[in-house]
């Protein structure tokens, strides 16, 4: 907890000098390519051109990386069990094929109670592992392997602790309920949407983009049910304070995400998260169940944003739910 | 654990921040109900820190096949597709549509008319109140902010046909009604639920569709800013729909959105190996697998990703083409005199055959 005091401290020092974090993200992206001397930096896809500074292969394992924390969370929450040994090996080497990384283990969710929600979760869980597999499958031996991941009951109480939504006395299980699990996608699914549209434009094959664009749109689906789902339960029953819960999981990755410079035009800014908490209109009261800026556009988080928010800190690039950082070109923080 | 006075300050500042979009959102409220959009564009205007981007042509990527930078047109084809879905909610929400100001062209000739379209009545559910009055905003910020892009390129709104007649006319080629006229989707909320059903799903094809179609990264990002808000509004749709249909199985949401999905999937017509399109790109909210039925909240193809549809299978949808099996379109249904383009292409469809 004082790494993330100390974390959440230096975010804030930090506010007033940031820059447009994109272009650091390129400068640093280049740096941890340069220092980790790992050959996924150097691949390419057959028949694709690489005049960028990233390569799409770099894009899609950065995806890929996202796509294994997902699949391992709602896989645990439906079957108590992960992905298949099948599902998570890769190359860190050309040409050297290695076992994915160790999870520190999830547990199944009794839906039983919910069966709606368990309806959901076993469609979103369906819909992850097919991304899994599908982006292992275009990037074939470019293929990163998946790396050690943490989505223990602990690991999302070290988050809720810092969003000041649990304590060590009375911990956060995502786990415990139907709802519990909600919010425990809740953290989640706004942050691939915004890792999906950040990453759009710096795809150069038109293929891959379209895809992308795809998993963006399912992204966004799986977020809008999560949202949903939380707004309604939350009207229903004000007690559970789910809408308030949101809020504080939002601004937790805010904070953490930090302060890229204002462009309303393509949806990139500051405050790029939002809680599901509605507000009065003269017409009556609207919800806030999607999270656009002034121009109704949703945000783009940079690699390197999307990365602080699931190491839970912004200058180690490791922690949280990857407690050895991710495998890729893309490892910086923002 | 976390040092109280500089959370509570970053927190403040972050909520300080969030409020201009709420407070856009409140301004919106008031803006469609008694100045129209005018009080939209200024407040628009006044939140807007960004850059727009001058809609100049850039160069043609050799990597696609297109003839031409087609930016514009792709947007334009988007604003009517924006026009027709913010004048459905702002109608349901209001009881009016968009300003005189926001339907005329960037180079002032003047807007169409809208036919139908009435305020739905949300008192007796308050829950979809509330979505419908987000999902206005977010729809009449999209105009205003295409209209922003494209500045004096933009389209004007076409002709509008929002009446129950044109709604009804689908429900009965969905065979949700067997006599025209009876469905009204700004009769309850439920209705008026399944007829956001027929659109939201639409937009996110559309915008998918048009994705690798535009040359500049600009426009493609804040294009894919669109594509996710209309993907969230899909997924809300749908989920209330599910939520409602497994409580009240007697008033057959599940089954009528089924049916709207395949007559979209009909209509569209079948696009057999551009990579871009499939036969059967459209899902109801619900799949039956050997029996057992799940839960189907996200539309997708066996890789999970969403589907796509070309410019000509959006439009079979929105003129309700029935005969797109056979022969093209360039109006119809929500668009009595096609939309407005500068290009065939993005006013006329194929057969589709």
């Amino acid at each position: 907890m004082t790494d993330t005091n100390q974390q959440l401290m230096e975010t804030f020092d930090n506010r007033v000098e940031r820059r447009n974090e994109r272009r650091e993200f390129f400068k640093a992206a280049i740096g941890a390519a340069a220092v980790a001397g790992a050959g996924a930096a150097a691949v390419t896809l057959g028949g694709v051109a690489t005049a960028q500074t990233v390569s799409d292969a770099d894009v899609l394992n950065f995806a890929l990386n996202l796509e294994y924390l997902e699949a391992q969370f709602y896989l645990y929450a439906l079957n108590g069990t992960g992905l298949a040994a099948a599902d998570t090996d890769g190359f860190l080497v050309a040409g050297t094929l290695v076992a994915g990384g160790t999870t520190v283990a999830g547990q199944k969710v009794d839906f039983s109670g919910d069966s709606v929600v368990g309806a959901y979760a076993k469609e979103i869980a369906a819909d992850e592992l097919a991304h899994v597999r599908f982006l292992r499958s275009a990037l074939g031996t470019a293929r990163v392997p998946m790396p050690n991941i943490d989505v223990s009951p602990a690991a999302f109480n070290v988050a809720a602790m810092a969003a000041g939504v649990s304590t060590a006395a009375a911990p956060f299980n995502p786990y415990a309920s139907p709802e519990a699990f909600l919010l425990g996608a809740f953290i989640f699914e706004d942050v691939g949407v915004t890792a999906y549209k950040g990453a759009a434009p710096l795809l150069s094959s038109k293929t891959y983009l379209e895809a992308a664009a795809g998993i963006l749109a399912v992204e966004a689906y799986h977020a809008a049910i999560v949202r949903t789902s939380l707004y309604a339960k939350g009207i229903a029953t004000p007690s559970k304070m789910l809408l308030e819960t949101t809020e504080k999981i939002s601004n937790l990755r805010d904070t953490l995400d930090g302060s890229p410079a204002e462009n309303s035009t393509v949806g990139i800014g500051a405050d790029d998260d939002q809680g599901i908490t509605g507000s009065n209109t003269p017409t009556g009261f609207a919800s806030n169940i999607v999270p656009l800026n002034a121009n109704g556009l949703a945000y783009s988080r940079s690699p390197g944003q999307v990365l602080n928010i699931v190491y839970g800190n912004t200058t180690a690039p490791r922690g949280l739910f990857f407690p050895n950082g991710v495998n890729g070109t893309f490892k910086a923080n923002a | 654990m976390i040092d109280q006075n500089n959370a509570t300050e970053i927190l403040t500042a972050i909520d300080k921040r969030r409020e201009q979009r709420r407070g856009f959102l409140k301004i919106a409220g008031t803006g469609t109900a008694v100045l129209g959009g005018a009080a939209l564009l200024s407040a628009c205007g006044s939140d807007n820190k960004g850059t727009t981007p001058t809609p100049t042509p850039t160069p043609t990527p050799t990597a696609t096949a297109t003839t031409g930078n087609l930016d514009l047109d792709i947007l334009n084809f988007a604003l009517n597709l924006e026009y027709l879905e913010a004048q459905y909610y702002l109608y349901a929400v209001t009881g009016a549509g968009l300003a005189a100001n926001q339907t005329a062209s960037g180079t002032g000739t003047a807007g169409g008319m809208v036919t139908g379209g009435a305020r739905v009545d949300f008192s007796g559910d308050p829950l979809v109140g509330a979505y419908a009055r987000e999902i206005a905003a977010d729809e009449a910020l999209h105009v205003t902010f295409l209209r922003s892009v494209l500045g004096s390129a933009a389209v004007a709104m076409p002709n509008i046909n929002i009446s129950p007649a044109v709604f009804s006319a689908l429900a009965v080629a969905a065979g949700i009604d067997q006599t025209a006229g009876s469905f009204n989707p700004y009769a309850s909320p439920e209705a008026f639920l399944l007829g956001a059903f027929i659109f939201e799903d639409v937009g996110v094809t559309a915008y998918k569709g048009a994705a690798p179609l535009i040359t500049n990264k600009t426009y493609l990002e804040a294009a894919a800013g669109i594509l996710a808000a209309e993907a969230y509004h899909a997924g809300l749709v749908r989920t209330v729909l599910y939520n409602k249909g497994i409580a009240t199985p007697s008033n057959n949401l599940i089954t009528n959105a089924n049916k709207i999905s395949d007559a979209r999937d009909s209509v569209d017509g079948t696009v057999v190996g551009t990579g871009v399109s499939a036969a059967d790109d459209d899902q109801g909210i619900t799949v039956t697998t050997a029996g057992v039925t799940d839960a189907n909240l996200v539309p997708t193809d066996g890789n999970g990703i969403a589907y796509s549809r070309s410019v000509s299978q959006v439009l079979n949808i929105v003129y309700l083409n029935t005969a797109a099996k056979t022969a093209g379109a360039s109006s119809g249904a929500f668009f009595p005199n096609g939309l407005n383009a500068n290009l065939a292409a993005f006013k006329t469809s194929s057969a589709n055959a």
